[in-house]
Parts: C-alpha cells; structure tokens; sequence
C-alpha cells in the first residue's frame, strides 16, 4: 500500500528547489517533467508490487499453460486424422505450438485480460482515495491533468504487459509441448516463423489498443467513485455485458457502437494478405471510446473535490 | 490560467464534445452508405449494357464482397448435391444462409480467388486455369481439382467448381436467364462500394410463374464489371440475394495471390471432377436432367440413381435434414417438398427429384408431365 510519505517524498525536494516558482519558468517545466517521470516509475513499481497484481498477471499466465497441456494430453484434436473441424486457434495448436499463444488471447479476451484491465483502473484513482493518498498526491507539483495522464499510462503499460505475458508464455508452452514450426495462414499460405512473430506482435498490440480503450473507460469510473472494487465491477460488468450484446444477432444495429465489436478481428492479421477492413474500424472505436472516456475523466478528476 | 481551472465545470464540454462528433461521424458515414445516391450518368440502352457486361474494360478485379442470402432453406449442409457437395466439403452450403464476407481476386477468365471469411477460419478457391485448389482452414484440408482443358477460360469464378457467390458469377447466372420472357430496363443508376453505377434490371414478365420478381445488376459505369447483384422473391420484400462489393479495386493482384502450395500438416486430397458434384453438366450424362418448360418457369426434372438415393436415405444426418421437410402427395406421386423464397425442389419417394424458381404447383406439374425415369 502506497502511505503518504511515498507518492510525496519523490517530488517534495523538487518542490523546495523552486521556491521562486514565476521567476524561473523553465526550470518549473523540466521539474514537473522530471516529477511526472518519477511518478510514473513509482505507479509501475507500485503496480508491480501488488501482491493481488502479481496473483492476477500469474492467472493469466496459467491459461496458455492450460491450453497447450489440455490439447497435449487429448491427443492432437484436429490434425489427428478424426476429421474434427474447428472455427478456432485451439484446433491449430497441435500442429504448432505457435497458436497456444494467439488461443490464449482469445479465450483470455472475453473476461480475464478485460479484468485485469478493471482491477487496475480501479485502483487508480478510487484506490488512492479509498486508501486517503489522492490527497497527498496531489500536493506534488503535477498538475492534475498530468497525474491524471501518469495513472492512465500506468494501466496502459499494465495491460500491454498483461497480453506480452499471456503471449510469450504461450509461445514458450506451445514450444515446449508442440515445438514451434512455419505458421499456416488462414488463407492457407505459409509464414515463416519471424514473419509470424511480427503478426504476432501485431495481434498484442491491437488486443492491447482495445485494452486501452478498455482501461480509458474503467479510468473515468475511477474518478467517479472511492470504493475501487465498485469500479472494478462496473468496469468488468460493462465489458461483458457488451460482450453479451455482441453475440446476440439479432441486436445487430447497436454491435458498431459496442467497444468488443471487431476485437475478435485480431484473426484478420492472420489472413494472406492481412485483411484491414473489421481491423480499422475495430481500432477506430478504440480510439473513440479512448478519447471520449480520457476526456471524461480529465473533466471528473479536474472539478472535483478531493477530500480524501 | 486556462478557461478550464476557472470553470472546472465546462470541461465537460470536452467529452460531450467528442462524443458527438463520434456520433456524428459513425451516422453520418453509415446514411452516406446506405443513402439512394443516383449519379448522374450518360444514358445507355439496356442492349449496350448488356453486351458492355459481357466485356469488361479490365480483367482485374479485387476487393471485398458482401454476400446476404435470404433463402428460407433449412440447414442444408448435409444434404449432397443441394450443400456443398464433396467438393466444397459443406462449406458453400453454409454461405446459402445468413450475411458473409467474401475477399475476390481475379485476373482474366480463368485465374482467381475467393475467400470466405470465418471467425478465426477460412475457406478458399484458388483458380489457374485448370488447376483449382480448396482450402478450408478449420479442417485443415487441401482439395485439388484438375479441370477438363476446354474449360481453362471459362470465365466463371472458379470453373464451377465450389462456392461461386460473386457478383460477376451471380450476373452471370441472371444474365443467362435473359430471354424473350424478360423485360430488360435500365432506367437507374446507383453507387457501389464509391463507384457510379448502371442499374440493369431483368423483370419476368407476368406470363412466368416464377418466385423470381426482379433481379437487378449493378454496373461499373467505367470498367463494365457487375459491382452487384440483387434478386427479389415474390414471397418478401428484401432482396432473396445480395451480393455486392463493399470495396473494389482494378488493380492487377500480383501473380502469387493464384498460387496455391497445400501447407505442412494438411490433409491433401485429390478429386477426379466426375466424382466432384457440384461441377454442373459435366457429369451423370446419361442421366442429364430433362427441362420442362422454358424461361423462368423452367423444371429440371431429373432421377436419382441408387447410390445417390441411398446417400440421401441412408446417411444419419441427410436423413435428419429429410425429415424437416414437410412432405406431400398428388397425381405426381409423393415425396418430401423443400419451399425456397426463390426455389423450389420436390424429392419423391422413388428418387425422382425437380427444381425450378418456381412454386411448388408448377414442379409438381413437371413431374406428372415428365416422362418416367
């Protein structure tokens, strides 16, 4: 748990070198740049240090371990001459261990990653209040709007560390039980593995995008509220909600508007040659639902009184 | 000191902002899509549009395709000859239902590609001139085809062989419905995937009775290449077929796209075509359907013989899809009758078997007419 003393003391020596503050703006500039710096380096370490966080990101990692010994012990699935098809990664798997990680992703897209998402927005600002540290951090002389911007770079950074995990674990599961060999295209054409791990990356990075936008709405529940685990709920009760809406067809007018709509897109980048179309609109509606929550937060956090 | 730490509270014009410009965008582009948009464009005969079909200004075209099927077929997928037939292994039978996106690439007559988009799966038809591979993903199987000589450049999309749900293979489908019982109009433009386009409208007239009330296809102005195929039921009011691009372009896709290597750990099988139903007219030639009437109203009538007679009764899951088929009898026999919004088939118990764009009545007509056997 963060006290007081913590989130102050980085900065508090930066705030009496600059006891003239209007006299020398840019020394100002590059302190509160150098403070926003350290207080970004202490959220992560923070965040790290959580043991629920710890506990949370090892969950993650278990599933593509699950994955690729579930599919080691039944034997094969798809590729073992039974003729069972599957409109999923998890009936590649035995042919490559390089989809352990890609049907990691997508089982842990729907609930798992987006939680992880929630948990860490929710600490963020309803966490600080709840525990009576938002007070302390704002004396630091970063403005409102920087800290603001720290805390959501924190859970961006957390969720993109959260899907290279479930990805490099699976990778490592899928190498050690299945090996890892040239990547099969849905198309049916063949990658070579270094290609393959570029898409690969590509895939990590939209799943993060939608993470973002994910942790940009669950920031803004966040100022709204100084129970974290409210805000963890909601955010979490939001996320599959829209995933339920999502596959009911025929609420088909209202799935444009639904965050979770083209995130299972991911697939796409898997196709020969990529397939843009459902992959630009699924980044589009991030980047709407990013700005308009990130704003919303910014208007909460900057006019509200913190006592807390 | 900014407006914004004076009056804490209109930062929420930001949010508010930007959620009504996000709104304002996704609906403005979503009426701009869908909005009756008719360019203005320089008149043509309906007879000029028809021979400009027939003779695309590019051989290559690529892009992606919606394709919308409003049938009212029941599931089909196991039932030989109507699904995908083992060739298609199934997979066309699933595009005869529900919305689809389809990736074309084509590039002359006889090279091409289609994909249908899956979930995380795909199955594809790669055409180079006689050689056409099946790629379905999710089963992880390689289908190689090899096509008679003489049909090397026929220009539909895959020989057909597979899923054929492209605008230019549905033109061609309803272009060769044209004839002295159509009245062929083109008396509208409109815009496809950005591009101005003829409206080439083919109406049965009134003498027909068919379940087809009016096909109409969508013309590039420019390159002449079908952009869309709409085909309306009597029975409803949205169109029972829609197939068009979403996204064209006529660039010439490089010559890898119709390269198709079967990848490690496939399962490869090879198809001799007389085996491939599916491939129509080019097998069971002793026992080609007979055609009772003509035009529109036009009956194949054509008989089963025991092998596929006994596929349709014997195998667990054909039987199942049968069994959903109400059943009726007449002066033409008995037998189980499949009502299409676009097509009707009668299967009758002794493996006689009719189809047509028709009401039923009228097949059933065919099969009292028919001679047996």
């Amino acid at each position: 748990m963060r006290t007081p003393d913590d989130t102050t003391d980085d900065a508090t020596a930066d705030t009496t070198a600059d006891s003239v503050p209007h006299r020398v703006p840019e020394s100002i500039a590059e302190t509160v740049r150098g403070a926003t710096w350290r207080l970004l380096r202490s959220e992560l370490r923070l965040v790290l240090s959580r043991r629920r966080n710890q506990a949370g990101l090892a969950v993650l990692a278990v599933v593509p371990v699950v994955i690729a010994i579930a599919v080691k012990v039944a034997g094969g699935g798809a590729s073992d001459g039974s003729g069972s098809t599957t409109d999923s990664f998890v009936g590649s798997v035995a042919g490559n261990g390089f989809f352990v990680a890609l049907a990691a992703l997508s089982v842990e897209i729907g609930l798992f990653l987006p939680l992880a998402v929630a948990a860490l927005s929710g600490d963020a600002i309803a966490g600080e209040a709840n525990v009576g540290t938002l007070r302390g951090l704002l004396v630091v002389p970063v403005p409102r709007t920087r800290l603001l911007a720290v805390k959501y770079a924190a859970v961006v950074l957390g969720a993109l560390l959260a899907v290279a995990l479930v990805a490099v674990v699976g990778l490592v599961a899928g190498a050690a039980l299945f090996g890892l060999h040239p990547v099969t295209t849905l198309s049916g054409t063949t990658l070579g593995l270094g290609a393959a791990l570029w898409r690969l990356l590509l895939v990590g990075l939209y799943v993060g995008a939608f993470l973002a936008a994910l942790g940009a709405l669950g920031l803004f529940v966040s100022t709204l509220t100084e129970q974290p685990m409210g805000a963890t709920i909601a955010v979490v009760l939001v996320s599959t909600l829209m995933w339920i809406l999502d596959s009911i067809s025929q609420l088909h007018a209202i799935h444009p508007w639904l965050l979770v709509d083209k995130q299972l897109a991911f697939a796409d980048l898997l196709r020969d040659p990529v397939y843009t179309a459902d992959l630009r609109l699924g980044l589009l509606t991030d980047l709407a639902y990013g700005v308009v929550f990130v704003t919303a937060a910014w208007a909460r956090f900057g006019s509200r009184d913190v006592t807390s | 000191m900014s407006i914004f730490d004076r009056r804490p509270a209109l930062r929420w014009a930001v949010p508010v902002a930007a959620a009504a410009l996000v709104g304002a965008v996704a609906v403005g582009t979503s009426t701009v899509a869908s909005a009756d948009d008719h360019p203005d464009l320089p008149a043509v005969s309906a007879q000029d549009l028809l021979v400009d079909l027939a003779s695309p200004t590019t051989p290559s075209v690529q892009g992606t395709v919606e394709a919308t099927m409003r049938l009212g077929l029941p599931d089909l997928s196991g039932v030989p000859g109507l699904g995908g037939g083992p060739v298609a292994g199934g997979s066309s039978a699933s595009v005869l239902a529900g919305t689809h996106t389809l990736r074309v690439w084509s590039d002359g007559p006889g090279r091409s590609r289609v994909a249908v988009l899956g979930g995380q799966s795909e199955t594809d038809v790669v055409r180079d001139g006689t050689d056409v591979w099946l790629w379905d993903s999710a089963a992880r199987s390689a289908t190689h085809v090899t096509l008679p000589a003489e049909r090397a450049g026929v220009p539909s999309a895959t020989g057909g062989v597979g899923p054929t749900l492209t605008p230019d293979a549905a033109a061609r489908a309803a272009l060769g419905a044209v004839d002295p019982g159509t009245v062929v109009a083109t008396d509208d433009t409109a815009r496809v995937a950005g591009r101005p386009a003829y409206t080439l409208t083919l109406t049965p007239k009134p003498s027909e009775r068919t379940l087809v009330r009016e096909v109409a296809v969508d013309v590039d102005a420019a390159t002449h290449v079908p952009l869309r195929v709409r085909v309306w039921s009597v029975e409803q009011s949205k169109p029972a077929v829609d197939v068009g691009f979403t996204d064209v372009s006529f660039a010439t896709p490089p010559a890898s796209t119709f390269d198709f290597t079967p990848p490690a750990g496939a399962t490869v099988k090879t198809v001799p075509l007389r085996a491939g139903a599916g491939a129509k007219g080019s097998t069971r030639d002793a026992q080609d359907p007979t055609v009772v009437g003509d035009g529109w109203d036009a009956v194949a009538v054509g008989t089963l013989d025991d092998d596929q007679l006994a596929a349709l009764t014997g195998d667990g899951s054909t039987t199942e899809v049968l069994d959903q088929l109400p059943t009726a009898s007449g002066a033409w026999g008995s037998g189980h009758v499949l009502r299409g919004t676009l097509f009707s088939a009668v299967l009758t118990d002794d493996g006689r078997v009719a189809v047509g764009a028709v009401p039923v009545d009228v097949l059933t007509g065919a099969l009292a007419s028919a001679p047996q056997g």
